[in-house]
């Protein structure tokens, strides 16, 4: 058990209201936060981050855990003249061995190549990426990521993804896109009017119709074909279903 | 009618970020320009509606025959009032239309698109959504023969999505002219005409929807599940609908 | 939204009201004159429930007032001294005369931020636009104007965007005032490059509006004059009487 959340109520002039969030993120796993926009997705986060406190509720979170926060709009956060010290501050701040840290950053995400290049001119997806880099290489224990997928094209998707995979952090991150959740996420918390509708198993989850249909949350590609096909198990995406269909036809 | 000649777009250090587009889209359609994130969609689009930004230089020319709406992809950044129904007003406004048929036109719209209800309200009890819908009346309004959207459905959700799909078929059986700029095809292949693929500034493709299918898996846009199996599949993804 | 008393007021009869307070401030430097002026902007502001917002619109002065007080309070001299030292070549006391010159100085710029403040909340920057076209104020400026005002809720929106992505990488900010403003620079930079990012917006919604070819236009906007605003003429003027008639007398 990672962090808990009990009966939490929160609201604030500019945000959603969330109100009797119970909620606990368990060690090592991914979270995907689904639903409208104006469900809470963005401000459960940033509770969660630290950013806001709140109201009434326990929020508890072991101490000493370190959180990275990477928001919607990463460039708003580029302060730095090359992508190399932007990815430093964090570590740097945190004490630890920046220049090394943000080497391997760099390596990990596949982006040493825009090292030395200024973030503001880089194109939305390439600054997506530096973004997500800068909070990484803080190493924190749990990353929480908001719209990740945002801007980002199939290729830096699946970057993205087998990043998130790889990672034995606990990762969080808020989407839009359930094909994303369904083929990277272990788990769905999904969001409505401020409160948590459910939180489960990904393939359960965007599979329940009535859950999706409350939420506003399309169904992922793999589980229309699924259902159409008349398939029980849900491939994780394209690639999966064509073993399924391979399977079926030998 | 936009008719694009020879048309580039260079940066300060000479980079073209356009490059060479010969394009002509004369039909009541819908054409999806699409690629990659950086590709020059918003660009070219912006550069469509006469907007280059400064600093950027351009080469060859863009002519166009009637009104053109432009919708950016984040619409609150270019709406100018504080009230919805004086921002709807605007370029009535400033086209010197009488009162009267400002308030009609605003009316007759707002029914149109189902807004009726956000005319009293002020820009910051809006929604997301609903901001998008705003900057659909502003436009309407003044009868533009073409209307270009930017990316508009990305950063909406699936509820407001599928409301802006509603209304852009909606425009299209009323015989507008509509050019969207999107590097997720999923939601709006269903309403395409034609699909330009844009790499690297350049047209990389041009045509139906259904014979493009690997080169847009190819470059990386987002394309319909069935389409990927086809794609990937080969025999075993074919015939998946 | 409930719109309060002042806010259904038409903008030109508020307009008139300010300026001539902004007048009597600036022509009659008298402290009790002045301190009336303050009250009656107050009561307005009151009547119009916008206290909180007017307090936080002119808590923008906090750092000027003290000193603009102390600036002239020291280095104005003139009558009895009250309290002071000696350094070297350097007189600094507090004076009856400088302590008379600092407090109407902080006077006047409370009735007229005051009132400037008052004129800012209570009208939309439709109104605001209207009125100033009003004034013979070409359209196009006006109405620039009126955008300006959209600006600081923007860039309050965006300044604190900005802090989040900081904080939320490990920034803390602590210790001694010179150390906090060093650690603020990871906020500053990307603060100052949004504002700039934020004239290129408007520059292009105002290109794709056409802006440009703007010659003539009609308004929607209609202004009528209410009672209330012919008492608010008859007030102003009556004050502005009172007070000529009063210094003079």
């Amino acid at each position: 058990m990672q962090i808990k959340i009990e009966n939490l109520h929160f609201s604030y002039s500019d945000s959603p209201t969330l109100h009797s969030v119970d909620l606990s993120i368990d060690e090592g796993k991914n979270y995907a936060v689904m639903g409208r926009n104006g469900s809470g997705k963005t401000t459960l986060l940033k509770i969660l981050a630290g950013l806001y406190k709140p109201d009434s509720g326990e929020l508890k979170v072991p101490e000493g855990l370190e959180i990275g926060f990477s928001p919607e709009d990463p460039e708003l956060g580029f302060f730095e003249k090359t992508v190399k010290k932007e990815i430093e501050f964090y570590p740097r701040n945190l004490g630890l061995d920046h220049e090394k840290l943000a080497a391997e950053t760099l390596e990990k995400i596949g982006i040493s190549g825009l090292q030395d290049k200024l973030p503001t001119i880089l194109s939305s997806g390439q600054q997506r990426l530096v973004s997500i880099a800068s909070v990484l290489s803080g190493r924190p224990d749990i990353l929480l990521l908001d719209e990740p997928t945002h801007s980002l094209h199939r290729k830096g998707e699946k970057i993205l993804g087998k990043l998130l995979e790889k990672f034995e952090q606990t990762i969080v991150f808020t989407t839009h896109s359930s094909d994303f959740a369904l083929e990277f996420a272990d788990k769905v918390i999904v969001m409505d009017s401020g409160t948590v509708l459910k939180v489960g198993d990904v393939r359960k989850v965007l599979n329940d119709d009535r859950i999706l249909d409350k939420a506003g949350i399309r169904p992922p590609g793999p589980v229309a074909w699924a259902r159409k096909n008349d398939i029980d198990i849900i491939p994780l995406n394209a690639e999966g279903a064509i073993e399924i269909l391979k399977g079926g036809k030998d | 009618m936009i008719d694009i000649t020879s048309f580039s777009i260079l940066d300060k250090r000479g980079d073209r970020l356009l490059d060479d587009i010969d394009l002509n889209i004369d039909t009541d359609e819908l054409t999806v320009i699409c690629g990659r994130p950086g590709s020059g969609k918003t660009l070219l689009l912006k550069a469509i509606k006469g907007i280059v930004s400064e600093g950027l230089k351009h080469e060859g020319k863009i002519e166009t025959e009637g009104r053109i709406g432009l919708i950016f992809q984040e619409p609150r950044k270019q709406i100018v009032r504080r009230n919805v129904k004086m921002e709807a007003a605007f370029d009535l406004e400033n086209l010197c239309y009488e009162r009267r048929e400002i308030e009609s036109k605003i009316h007759e719209f707002a029914k149109f698109l189902d807004a009726e209800y956000l005319l009293e309200k002020d820009i910051d009890e809006v929604s997301h959504g609903e901001m998008t819908k705003i900057a659909l009346l502003s436009t309407l309004v003044t009868h533009p023969e073409i209307i270009l959207f930017d990316e508009p459905l990305s950063t909406l959700d699936h509820t407001n999505r599928k409301m802006l799909l509603e209304l852009i078929r909606r425009l299209k059986q009323n015989g507008t002219s509509i050019v969207i700029a999107e590097h997720d095809l999923r939601d709006i292949v269903g309403l395409s005409d034609r699909i330009i693929l844009l790499r690297d500034g350049k047209i990389s493709c041009d045509g139906r929807p259904n014979d493009l299918k690997k080169e847009l898996h190819r470059e990386g846009v987002k394309i319909p599940f069935s389409w990927e199996l086809e794609v990937l599949g080969g025999e075993y993804g074919a015939d998946q609908d | 939204m409930k719109k309060s008393f002042i806010e259904k007021l038409d903008p030109r009869s508020k307009l008139f009201f300010s300026l001539i307070v902004v007048i009597l401030a600036i022509v009659i430097p008298e402290i009790i004159f002045l301190s009336a002026l303050i009250l009656v902007t107050l009561i307005m502001v009151i009547i119009g429930k916008m206290l909180k917002k007017w307090i936080s619109y002119l808590s923008v002065f906090k750092i000027l007032i003290p000193l603009l007080f102390f600036l002239n309070l020291f280095f104005y001299a003139g009558g009895r001294r009250y309290w002071g030292f000696e350094f070297s070549f350097l007189e600094l006391y507090i004076t009856q005369g400088g302590l008379i010159v600092s407090v109407t100085i902080i006077l006047r710029l409370f009735s007229i931020a005051g009132v400037a403040a008052m004129f800012i909340i209570s009208t939309d920057p439709i109104q605001i636009e209207t009125a100033l076209a009003a004034l013979k104020v070409p359209w196009k400026l006006a109405f620039l104007f009126s955008l300006t005002l959209k600006l600081i809720p923007e860039m309050k929106t965006r300044y604190k965007k900005i802090e989040e992505a900081q904080l939320s990488r490990g920034l803390k900010i602590s210790g001694g005032p010179i150390k906090k403003a060093k650690k603020k620079i990871p906020m500053m930079i990307p603060f100052l490059a949004s504002i700039i990012k934020y004239g290129y917006e408007l520059t292009e919604a105002l290109e794709a509006r056409d802006f440009d070819d703007i010659r003539e236009r009609t308004t929607l906007i209609h202004l009528d004059h209410g009672v209330f605003d012919y008492m608010m003429y008859i007030f102003s003027i009556s004050l502005f009487t009172l007070y000529v008639y009063l210094y003079l007398f």
